[in-house]
């Protein structure tokens, strides 16, 4: 078994095979950006991209990533370390408080300004709504969101 | 408790590598007493700023980081202090050898206990400096002016911190018997550079790009992964167990029972799953859950049908014939801290020789009582346990305890190899400390201008005994000057205005 992440082709030994998408990026292949928290796909702090859009690498069975491209939060910057405006952002309107579900959120925001490049509060909401954060960041995320929105769109 | 000696101390903090170092202090209330470091030595709660060779400022954060940003705020007193940025120091979380014993980081009590003993620190640290730059620049210290990174003269002649310390090394012994260097940090005639401003918080790159920063995210080769059985209830007891269906599960390596301790070891995550799915078992417990009785026992108006609690008055206006202006009561549902991280940490058994026979990496409010609990429960030395700690996704006051720590401890002791366990939401649900129900009366009484005159709240709740004591029903902090027990009804009028009046008394549930 294959799995492409960031870029990059895996091999999957098979003792692994039968494992979820997030435990083979964080202890097979040592990528441990993405975060288990609830184990059920209700939090959100595991998404990861699979061909362009967001899934909770929890709950799903690594098979059917197989030869499909994977997103994770270690291949959004760029080769060179420059941060995708996003992250910048993040950092910018400072985010994180424990920082646990930053990965997914992250994550998400991505899929939905891929989506919506101009999102609204309630775009933000809907979008969002599958990404808990225990901290209470919601705020702040909503303010990087809108912010990336327009770096993104080479506005700000 | 381990008494970790000064030069110890000052050889596995490497402060004698090089550099100027600074050691100092914590007072008292940076002393820990809950949940278990009971007993500081002379060496408690000691911290220490270095400037190494290269002039970056390392600090050894004093405090357990949960993203609170008490460091965030400890490190700005510094860079206030030292005249440099935040981003110039290098922080680091010291693990349980490199430091005598922190106090538990929990209660909100950081910045209140820590920020003047560590400004105290750099300022100290700041003024040994400018004594070197007057030395080396022939001019009298009191010509010695602040400057970003070092000092000036008034003529611009400049020297940074890293033109003032060697590879040699040396000590400051911090000498509380001479007087207090200028603290910039609580000079309110000064305007700060540091202090008060917003800063991103060492480590939020790490956070946006997905570094490894939590304990689950330790990598150790050959790791294990493992899981125990939480009992529904403190001190429950297997009653029937049946794991005859474990062996049959692929990817097993052990299944482990010790006593009331049953958990697997696995070469996967999902063969943990599988393997724990497959253990049947009953419990005993030692005391009924009853909730009609805890109902009771957490009722404030029942205890206060009681009566007084025997208390002291201070002043005559506790009346019973007071015209109370708002009279409220609160009840205080059990609340679990459900951080976002579910609680992990990762053991490691060594040969002898190595430095540590246990490591432990996990996210503690307390590392120092998980090392002591580590080391009791393994009959290791406590110098044989080290614990390194990690950020924590969250804490809230529920990660004091030697809990996840203890499965991960016994498991990989099971199989001689490294083992990770991270529990499930299910374990933090069922067998994580939680925040005991309360009841609450508050009763708030004004005088003509409206001012309030007398406040009385009037709490009731479980708390948690000290070692040693009669068991109680769940662990809170305790209101200030009154004794642990079992189950206190804390009668605490407050004093919010010079006026207030002050009563002070609890007693035990019958």
């Amino acid at each position: 078994m294959k799995l492409k992440v960031n870029g990059t082709v895996h091999e999957v030994a098979r003792e692994w095979q039968e494992e979820t998408l997030l435990s083979v990026l964080r202890e097979h292949l040592g990528l441990t950006g993405s975060r288990l928290s609830c184990g059920i796909g209700q939090c959100g702090a595991c998404v990861v991209h699979i061909d362009g859009r967001p899934a909770n690498s929890c709950v799903m069975p690594v098979a059917s990533a197989a030869g499909r491209d994977i997103l994770t939060i270690e291949g959004l910057a760029g080769e060179d370390g420059s941060l995708h405006p996003i992250q910048q952002c993040w950092i910018d309107e400072n985010v994180p408080q424990c920082g646990y579900c930053q990965s997914g959120q992250i994550m998400q925001a991505l899929a939905l300004l891929k989506e919506t490049p101009s999102p609204d509060d309630d775009d933000i909401d809907r979008a969002m709504s599958g990404n808990l954060c225990r901290c209470g960041t919601y705020d702040r995320i909503r303010k990087s969101i809108k912010r990336a929105a327009l770096v993104m769109q080479g506005m700000d | 408790m381990t008494k970790l000696s000064r030069r110890k101390f000052l050889i596995a903090t490497g402060c004698v590598a090089g550099g100027l170092t600074i050691v100092y202090k914590l007072r008292n209330r940076a002393m820990a007493s809950a949940p278990t470091i009971i007993f500081p030595n002379e060496e408690s709660g000691a911290a220490w700023l270095q400037i190494r060779p290269d002039g970056v400022c390392r600090m050894y954060f004093p405090r357990q980081d949960m993203g609170q940003n008490a460091n965030t705020g400890l490190a700005q007193i510094v860079a206030e202090e030292l005249n440099i940025e935040v981003d110039d120091i290098e922080g680091i979380l010291p693990n349980t050898s490199a430091v005598p014993p922190l106090a538990v980081t929990a209660a909100s009590m950081s910045l209140t206990a820590f920020s003047r003993p560590t400004a105290l620190a750099a300022a100290t640290l700041r003024e040994s400096l400018r004594a070197r730059a007057a030395e080396r620049l022939d001019q009298p210290v009191d010509h010695i002016l602040d400057d970003s990174g070092g000092f000036r003269t008034a003529k611009e002649r400049k020297v940074s911190y890293a033109d003032l310390v060697d590879e040699t090394g040396a000590v400051i012994e911090f000498d509380d018997s001479k007087p207090a260097p200028a603290i910039y940090t609580f000079d309110s005639s000064r305007k700060k550079t540091q202090v008060g401003h917003t800063i991103t918080p060492p480590g939020t790159l790490k956070l946006v790009t997905g570094e490894p920063v939590y304990a689950a995210d330790t990598r150790i080769e050959g790791t294990l992964y493992g899981r125990a059985l939480q009992p529904p209830v403190r001190n429950a007891h297997i009653a029937t167990l049946d794991t005859s269906g474990v062996d049959h599960v692929r990817g097993l390596v052990r299944l482990v029972h010790e006593d009331n301790f049953v958990g697997v070891v696995c070469e996967t995550p999902s063969a943990v799953d599988a393997a724990m799915a497959k253990i049947n078992v009953t419990w005993d417990l030692e005391q009924p859950i009853n909730q009609e009785e805890i109902d009771r026992l957490v009722d404030v108006d029942i205890e206060m049908a009681k009566g007084d609690l025997e208390h002291v008055l201070q002043d005559d206006a506790h009346r019973k014939d007071i015209d109370w202006d708002i009279d409220l009561r609160f009840d205080v549902q059990v609340q679990t801290h459900a951080q976002q991280e579910p609680r992990a940490a990762v053991a490691r058994f060594n040969d002898s020789g190595a430095d540590h026979v246990l490591e432990i990496w996990t996210g503690t409010q307390d590392p120092w009582a998980i090392k002591r609990s580590a080391a009791m429960d393994t009959g290791l030395s406590q110098d044989d346990v080290v614990v390194y700690p990690q950020r924590m996704g969250g804490g809230f006051g529920g990660r004091e305890y030697y809990e996840v720590e203890r499965d991960a401890v016994r498991l990989a002791r099971a199989v001689n190899r490294p083992v990770k366990v991270q529990w499930t939401r299910k374990d933090e649900f069922t067998a994580s400390r939680c925040r005991p129900a309360s009841a609450h009366r508050l009763r708030i009484a004004t005088d003509s201008r409206q001012s309030v005159r007398l406040v009385v709240w009037l709490c009731v709740r479980p708390c948690r005994p000290r070692e040693g004591a009669d068991g109680g029903l769940a662990a809170i902090r305790p209101s200030p000057g009154h004794r642990y027990g079992r189950n206190k009804r804390c009668y605490r009028p407050l004093s919010s205005a010079a006026s207030t009046r002050r009563v002070h008394g609890c007693r035990s549930a019958n």
